[in-house]
């Protein structure tokens, strides 16, 4: 399970529509005690690597501090960011 | 009832809008405060009526939209946040009080003030817009058009003038947005200011400020904003940082549906349609004995209205005939703008003010030309 969560409500409204449009599925979560975070409405992932993956490249492959991606682990979540792959380092 | 008073509100609101206001009464929970749908449904309308505007006003982007009770709410938080003592401000005798007044509250609090003429046919002299200007102006507050004679002003060169002075151009659009085509974009504006309840065809209690990317306005009002509880400041991004409380989510799910209908319709063919019947009406009712039509003339383009004074008739005098005998509702007197009125020659007897809507029907015109003509005939 994965969630993302954001640093302000706008932001956060802005992901869901962003995430419906390109059919990622998802549902909305009040923002786990254990992840510091701004908003307090988080989206979660159901799913694996490749589906959040998809959800990452939907939302603009974000690296900011405004939307943060995490991994559901023992005893509560860890950040996660896509592997590099050389496509993603030719763009970025 | 025939209503011409627009420019006040617009009365007649496309069903989708009275529709959406009701769907939002019976549906939405709090904005922000929850992750359940209700909260959502909320959330997600404010957000899309953001984008919409944002869209229609060619604003930098949706999270650079604030909404606000109404553009004097925005207004006032534009001036407010922008403006500390010793700075000098710039405005014109176009103004509406929700300019005037909170200038005039900073003024008294140590700010300069200018303001510059109005000529009596309802011009702006842009030579003397620019020698206002002093090396600590920090920002120009103006009217894009006049809510007396519905004179509009060039906001583009507005703005480019201010920017040559290192100011920020601040537009009142309140009769404006939704009435003419505005690219904050193009027109290089740096903070809107815009209504919900004219001719964005909202509900009554929406509105809200646009500010392009760089300008950076501090909030009057904080308060609670769904998150980061724990922080003693309110957040600094925009849109939140000027959006403390619970938004009023009913009333911009309406002014949603609103901004859709204007987009839909698109804002040029209003624009067309709503000077035509203008037109028509002017020409009538400068064909009757006695009336002077006041302004409407001199401005770079002209919004749906049009003033009048009738002889040497008290103008409220003539509006309470107009509604007892006829149905017919307009706006006499000063029109919350007094400096306009001495820029007319019009304080002691005010004007008489129609006003359209994209609503406002040919049947309609007709009408107030008739109940005009006939008050004009009774002396």
């Amino acid at each position: 399970m994965f969630v993302i969560t954001f640093a302000s409500t706008e932001e956060a409204m802005d992901a869901s529509d962003t995430l419906a449009a390109a059919s990622v599925r998802f549902r909305t979560m009040p923002t786990p005690l254990a992840i510091s975070a701004g908003c307090g409405i988080a989206l979660r992932l159901d799913g694996d690597d490749a589906l959040v993956r998809r959800a990452w490249d939907a939302l603009g492959r974000p690296r900011s501090a405004g939307i943060t991606f995490h991994r559901a682990c023992e005893g509560g979540f860890e950040p996660w960011m896509p592997q590099e792959t050389s496509e993603d380092m030719a763009i970025g | 009832m025939i209503y011409l008073d627009n420019a006040a509100t617009t009365k007649t609101k496309p069903p989708a809008v009275i529709e959406a206001v009701t769907a939002a009464l019976t549906q939405f929970g709090d904005a922000g405060r929850g992750a359940y749908g209700a909260s959502l449904d909320a959330g997600l309308t404010i957000h899309r009526t953001r984008k919409a505007i944002a869209q229609l006003l060619d604003a930098p982007s949706p999270s650079r939209v604030a909404f606000a009770a109404n553009v004097t709410e925005a207004l006032n938080a534009v001036i407010e946040g922008l403006l500390s003592a010793g700075d000098h401000a710039i405005t014109t005798a176009a103004s509406h009080n929700s300019v005037l007044r909170p200038l005039y509250r900073k003024q008294e609090r140590g700010i300069e003030l200018s303001i510059v003429p109005i000529a009596p046919d309802g011009s702006l002299d842009y030579d003397a817009f620019d020698a206002a200007f002093r090396p600590h102006t920090k920002l120009a507050v103006v009217t894009h058009a006049s809510n007396v004679t519905g004179d509009g002003y060039d906001a583009a060169r507005m703005a480019s003038i201010a920017h040559a002075h290192g100011a920020f151009l601040v537009l009142d659009a309140a009769q404006t947005a939704g009435a003419r085509p505005i690219s904050m974009t193009d027109e290089a504006i740096d903070v809107l200011c815009f209504t919900g309840h004219k001719s964005l065809y909202g509900p009554q209690g929406t509105g809200g400020l646009c500010v392009a990317e760089g300008v950076e306005i501090p909030p009057f009002k904080v308060g609670g904003t769904g998150f980061a509880s724990y922080d003693h400041q309110q957040p600094a991004r925009m849109p939140e940082s000027l959006e403390a409380g619970t938004q009023n989510a009913h009333g911009i799910a309406g002014l949603g549906a609103g901004v859709d209908y204007v987009a839909t319709r698109g804002v040029a063919a209003i624009e067309r349609e709503v000077s035509a019947m203008t037109a028509r009406l002017e020409e009538g009712l400068a064909a009757l004995p006695g009336v002077k039509i006041r302004g409407g003339h001199g401005g770079a383009f002209r919004c749906g209205i049009v003033a009048f004074t009738l002889g040497e008739r008290d103008s409220s005098q003539v509006v309470d005939e107009l509604a007892q005998d006829f149905g017919l509702c307009a706006r006499a007197g000063a029109h919350c703008a007094p400096l306009m009125h001495e820029a007319l020659g019009t304080v002691e007897q005010g004007v008489v003010r129609f006003s359209l809507s994209s609503f406002t029907t040919d049947e309609e015109i007709d009408a107030a030309l008739d109940a005009v003509s006939a008050i004009a005939r009774r002396g």
